[in-house]
C-alpha cells in the first residue's frame, strides 16, 4: 500500500485522482500553530530527507501516529 | 536550545528543507536540530539560502532539477550544479484562507506541484501559471508526465509527501 500526506483542504478532484494512483491519504488537519494560509501544508510540517521523516508533535496525534506507524 | 515550533516566520519553517539529490537547501538558522543532526549523519550537502521557506519556494522536478521564481535562489543553485527553470514572472498560486477562500496572499512554486512516481502533479491547470509553455517544456524534457486539472486556480498546499 502506497501513502502520501497531504493538506486536507485538498480538493475533492485532486484527492480522487491520488487515490486512483494507488495511494492512501494522510491529511494533515488545520493547525492553531500557525496562520490559516499554511496551517494545515505539508512542507511545514513533514520534511523527508533520504526517505527520513521529520515533524513537530504540533501535527496532530492522529497525523503523527499513522506516521509513525509507516516510518516502522 | 532546540528551536522551538512557531506561529510566525522564522518560527514556522523548521521542516521546510528542500532537498535535491545530495543536496539539501535551507536557512539553516531556522532548521530543525534533529534535521541538522541527521544530515551530517548522512553526509549532505549543504546550501545555505537566505529564504526559511525553502521547500515552498523549489518546486523539485528530479535529483537534479527544479523550478523557482527567486533569481537569488537560482543563482544559488546553478552554482551547484542544479538545473534551474526561473520563471521571469511571479506566477498566480493561490493560498486558501480561514474561510477556505483564496486568501490575498500568494502561494509559492513548490507548494503548487509535485513529483511522485514518474508524475509532477500540479494543483490545478498549469496553463494558468505557465505563461509561455516553459514549465511544460521543462517538465517533459525529463519525461515526466504532468498531471494538472483543466480550468481549475493553481492552490499552494505546501505539496505532497509520499511515504
Amino acid at each position: 500500500m502506497k501513502y502520501i500526506v497531504i493538506d486536507n483542504r485538498m480538493r475533492e478532484l485532486e484527492k480522487r485522482i491520488l487515490r486512483n494512483f494507488g495511494y492512501q491519504l494522510i491529511e494533515i488537519p488545520k493547525s492553531k500553530q500557525t496562520y490559516p494560509e499554511i496551517w494545515s501544508h505539508v512542507d511545514i510540517f513533514v520534511c523527508k530527507i533520504n526517505n527520513t521523516i521529520f515533524s513537530p508533535k504540533s501535527i496532530g496525534d492522529t497525523v503523527l501516529s499513522q506516521i509513525d506507524f509507516l516510518k516502522r | 536550545m532546540e528551536k522551538k515550533f512557531g506561529f510566525q516566520y522564522p518560527d514556522d519553517v523548521k521542516y521546510n528543507v528542500c532537498q535535491i539529490g545530495n543536496k539539501v537547501i535551507h536557512n539553516f538558522k531556522f532548521t530543525d536540530t534533529k534535521i541538522l543532526e541527521f544530515m551530517e549523519k548522512e553526509n549532505l550537502q549543504k546550501i545555505q539560502i537566505s529564504q526559511g521557506y525553502a521547500n515552498c519556494s523549489i518546486a523539485v522536478i528530479n535529483q537534479n532539477a527544479a523550478i523557482v521564481t527567486d533569481s537569488k535562489i537560482a543563482e544559488i543553485l546553478r552554482n551547484d550544479g542544479i538545473e534551474i527553470l526561473c520563471l521571469d514572472y511571479l506566477p498566480d498560486i493561490k493560498l486558501l484562507n480561514a474561510q477556505n477562500e483564496f486568501s490575498q496572499m500568494k502561494g509559492f512554486i513548490g507548494g503548487a506541484m509535485a513529483r511522485i512516481e514518474d508524475k509532477m502533479i500540479v494543483f490545478g491547470d498549469l496553463k494558468k501559471i505557465d505563461k509561455k509553455g516553459k514549465i511544460k517544456d521543462f517538465i517533459q524534457k525529463v519525461h515526466l508526465e504532468i498531471v494538472d486539472f483543466e480550468g481549475l486556480d493553481v492552490i499552494d498546499y505546501g505539496g505532497m509527501v509520499e511515504i
